[in-house]
């Protein structure tokens, strides 16, 4: 659901989005294991995450310990993009954690690529999820750049409102 | 750019509604938990966003209940919610539609939860429901305009100022540092504390408190950036990671040199450079200068120059998101036949929960529509007294009226988007409550149902064609010569689930009190036609087993499609993708969760992307 969000956040949140040409035209031919894969459809993609912003406890409650994130960054598309990174865990800071951490994608297919980022506060037992953010690329914008932080279920409201992910996206 | 400029250009003020009902208090009827209804003084705080109540308790003499009205997502008028719906046996409230409405909003941890209100009169009621509507805009713009550090000052004042005294003790302090998540030393917070409060009354006003918020906001990691700026070393050959390892060091300096902040700043050309080289926007340096006097707060000199106020400000502000299209514009092609578009789509849609025992709710429709969602499932089952009902067939989840839903379907469909909503059904009905269906459909969807005809060349209409209209997805009767045949034919879906459940160990019997016909619960036997002409008439999208990828490629209309269940989409994936790539071209597939997926969790939708498969349906209901 979080990459579903995600994509039909683009166009004007219309709920149709125009497939690619290689998956209209009657005359082309893909596959999505050999493509083949235009040289358009390419990019050397870095992905820095700077920092976090006023994050929540897990679940947006009030109360409760000061948290240890971290950041998880994938992304999802035809089975040679995908790829996962995490960064190391910041200790008792979720008002403004700073990793200045970069992973690169070396992306073959962008028209179905899509980028995921979720923030989870590192436990001894199991880790809780804080929130997401996910983007198509072909949305993704180069620079300084900021991404909003929703809840697991989607809410971007309350302890929600503020929290967002600090990224340098440079894109190649 | 325009756009967004002149967005930014009105930062300063958003005009205020006027609510002197909301802010004088009134009495109201509110549905409780259970359903019982009691009555309660509902006003609005003096901060102005959130909705307070009081109520007797156990341990205390009362308790203040409150909603921030900035997480309401909707409100509407009438009876349509879960409460209300559970008390209506219930006199008190009952067949008071014109005076009832609910406000829908996202609890702390993100649900949705209703505030079902009675007002004592329909005059009152249309009070309440103009001011709180013009109040969530008032929000709403607020959150699109306002300075984003100003704001979370004031969204975190009104948390902090819980005995709404106007001003924030130290303790009030402790507790609003521990929630936004910082740690820090209590003796730390008391020095800050005593260095903001510059008139000693041991207590921090609105601008105190400002002051404070921006020590505590220092933002290490934007002062690594705006120093690059400031020294210029952000446009040096070799300089590529401006926010690199070796600024952390600077950072440390940020604690100490707070003061030094406020007096640098940095020239248009230097923030113009900034915006082509590095944000890569394709900005003229008149353009930037507009954008510079946007971005001034009150009070600030009206120059050309950036202070770092103004470009935290810049980095933090909505405008500023990775997200790099406008999300409340269309700009792609949409002329072109439905099977070349991914549409956003829900599975059970009717389903509040996992798919076993949840209950099912109209408001599940209401909220998904409203979401984008424009492919909504309907599983539809022979009621008591001729009108059929929605539920998951075989369990004990909660059962809601056909009727109902479509009237939300005809009510929200097109609140947020204007292109063609699916109503997909799953037909387990007899043939009188199908002609049942057929005639709800046609008397509360009127011109939007629509049945339109194929292109010239063969292919469906386009998001453009169908604007504003409903259309069906179910099975259809064939032509004569072919009716054996699909006598023949099982529902695929309801097969393939069954056998699934099965597997999993959990078949269930139907809810009591569901009359089942004998053509959903042994399809294989089923002699007579299963679907009425009526039913079949209004029907567009034409679900049919799927043979093979010749057989469609040859035979197949466009309108014709198929189900495939998340199973057989993996089989098909790591066998075939190539020829479902190009079955998906000229007509629709939809996948849906494997049965075993009882608590409704999702599968992964990508790899189905890749493909094509225009309805990829998800439980909308679980993150």
């Amino acid at each position: 659901m979080h990459l579903n969000d995600g994509k039909y956040r683009d166009n004007g949140k219309a709920g149709y989005l125009l497939k690619p040409a290689f998956l209209r035209d009657p005359g082309a031919k893909f596959d999505i294991n050999s493509g083949p894969f235009d040289s358009s459809e390419r990019m050397n993609l870095k992905v820095e995450i700077t920092s976090c912003c006023q994050l929540p406890k897990p679940g947006g409650t009030a109360k409760g310990e000061v948290i240890d994130p971290y950041v998880k960054v994938e992304l999802h598309g035809v089975p040679r993009d995908e790829k996962k990174f995490r960064t190391k865990t910041i200790d008792n800071n979720g008002f403004n954690p700073v990793f200045n951490e970069t992973f690169s994608f070396p992306v073959v297919c962008k028209s179905l690529g899509l980028l995921y980022i979720s923030v989870w506060d590192d436990d001894t037992m199991a880790d809780d999820f804080i929130a997401y953010a996910s983007v198509p690329l072909t949305a993704l914008r180069p620079g300084i750049r900021n991404f909003q932080l929703y809840s697991f279920n989607g809410a971007d409201g309350g302890e929600f409102g503020h929290a967002s992910v600090m990224c340098k996206i440079t894109i190649e | 750019m325009s756009e967004l400029l002149k967005k930014r250009g009105s930062v300063a003020e958003v005009a205020r509604p006027a609510l002197p009902t909301l802010e004088s208090g009134a009495s109201l009827t509110k549905l409780g938990r259970r359903g019982s209804p009691h009555t309660r003084t509902f006003k609005l705080s003096t901060c102005g966003s959130l909705l307070e109540w009081k109520s007797p308790s156990f341990f205390k003499s009362e308790v203040t209940t409150k909603v921030d009205m900035s997480n309401v997502m909707r409100i509407t008028r009438g009876q349509s919610t879960v409460p209300f719906q559970r008390c209506k046996a219930n006199d008190k409230v009952a067949g008071k539609d014109e005076q009832s409405f609910s406000i829908i909003y996202e609890d702390y941890r993100g649900f949705e939860t209703s505030l079902d209100l009675v007002a004592g009169s329909v005059d009152e009621a249309n009070k309440w429901f103009k001011e709180l509507g013009d109040l969530i805009k008032y929000l709403n713009e607020e959150k699109c305009l306002m300075d984003p550090v100003l704001r979370f000052a004031k969204r975190t004042w009104d948390h902090a100022d819980t005995d709404k005294s106007g001003s924030l003790e130290l303790k009030e302090i402790e507790k609003v540092i521990q929630r936004l998540n910082i740690n820090l030393e209590k003796s730390y917070i008391k020095a800050m504390f005593k260095s903001v409060d510059v008139d000693n009354n041991g207590v921090l006003d609105f601008q105190e408190f400002l002051v404070l918020m921006e020590k505590l906001s220092k933002r290490s990691d934007i002062f690594g950036v705006w120093n690059a700026l400031v020294n210029g070393s952000m446009f040096e050959s070799g300089a590529t990671s401006a926010t690199s390892a070796k600024m952390s060091q600077a950072i440390e300096k940020t604690m100490v040199s707070a003061g030094e902040l406020k007096t640098q700043k940095i020239s248009s050309d230097v923030f113009h450079r900034f915006l082509t080289e590095v944000q890569k926007m394709p900005v003229t340096l008149e353009q930037t200068k507009i954008k510079i006097a946007a971005m001034k707060a009150e009070g600030e000199a009206q120059d050309d120059t950036v202070s770092y106020r103004g470009f935290v400000s810049y980095l933090t502000h909505g405008d500023n998101s990775a997200f790099g299209t406008d999300t409340s514009v269309v700009y792609q092609d949409m002329d072109q036949p439905l099977a070349h578009y991914w549409i956003a789509s829900s599975h059970n849609t009717y389903l509040e929960g996992d798919q076993l025992k949840s209950n099912s709710s109209v408001s599940r429709y209401i909220n998904d529509l409203v979401k984008g969602c424009r492919c909504v499932e309907l599983d539809c089952w022979d009621g008591k007294d001729g009108e059929p009902i929605i539920f998951h067939g075989h369990t004990i989840t909660g059962q809601i009226k056909f009727y109902d839903v479509i009237k939300a379907v005809a009510d929200y469909s097109f609140k947020n988007s204007e292109f063609p909503v699916i109503l997909s059904f799953e037909n387990h009905c007899s043939i009188p409550q199908q002609q049942r269906m057929a005639a709800i459909c046609k008397e509360l969807l009127k011109d939007m149902l629509c049945v339109p005809e194929l292109r010239a060349d063969g292919s469906m209409p386009s998001p453009n064609d169908l604007k504003g209209k409903v259309i069906i997805k179910a099975k259809r009767l064939k032509k004569k010569s072919s009716e054996e045949e699909e006598e023949e034919e099982i529902d695929d879906d309801e097969l393939e689930q069954k056998q699934e459940a099965k597997t999993a160990g959990m078949e269930q019997d139907a809810a009591e009190g569901i009359t089942r016909t004998k053509s959903a619960s042994s399809p294989k036997k089923a002699k007579k036609p299963k679907i009425a002409e009526e039913l079949s008439e209004i029907t567009f999208l034409a679900g049919v087993h799927f043979k093979s990828w010749e057989q469609s490629k040859n035979e197949a209309a466009s309108n014709e499609m198929s189900s495939f269940s998340e199973p057989k989409t993996d089989k098909f994936l790591s066998k075939c993708p190539g020829d479902w790539a190009d079955y998906n071209k000229r007509q629709m597939s939809r996948i849906y969760p494997a049965g075993k997926r009882i608590d409704s969790s999702n599968y992964d939708p990508v790899p189905s992307w890749n493909v094509g498969s225009q309805i990829v349906a998800l439980n909308y209901q679980t993150g």
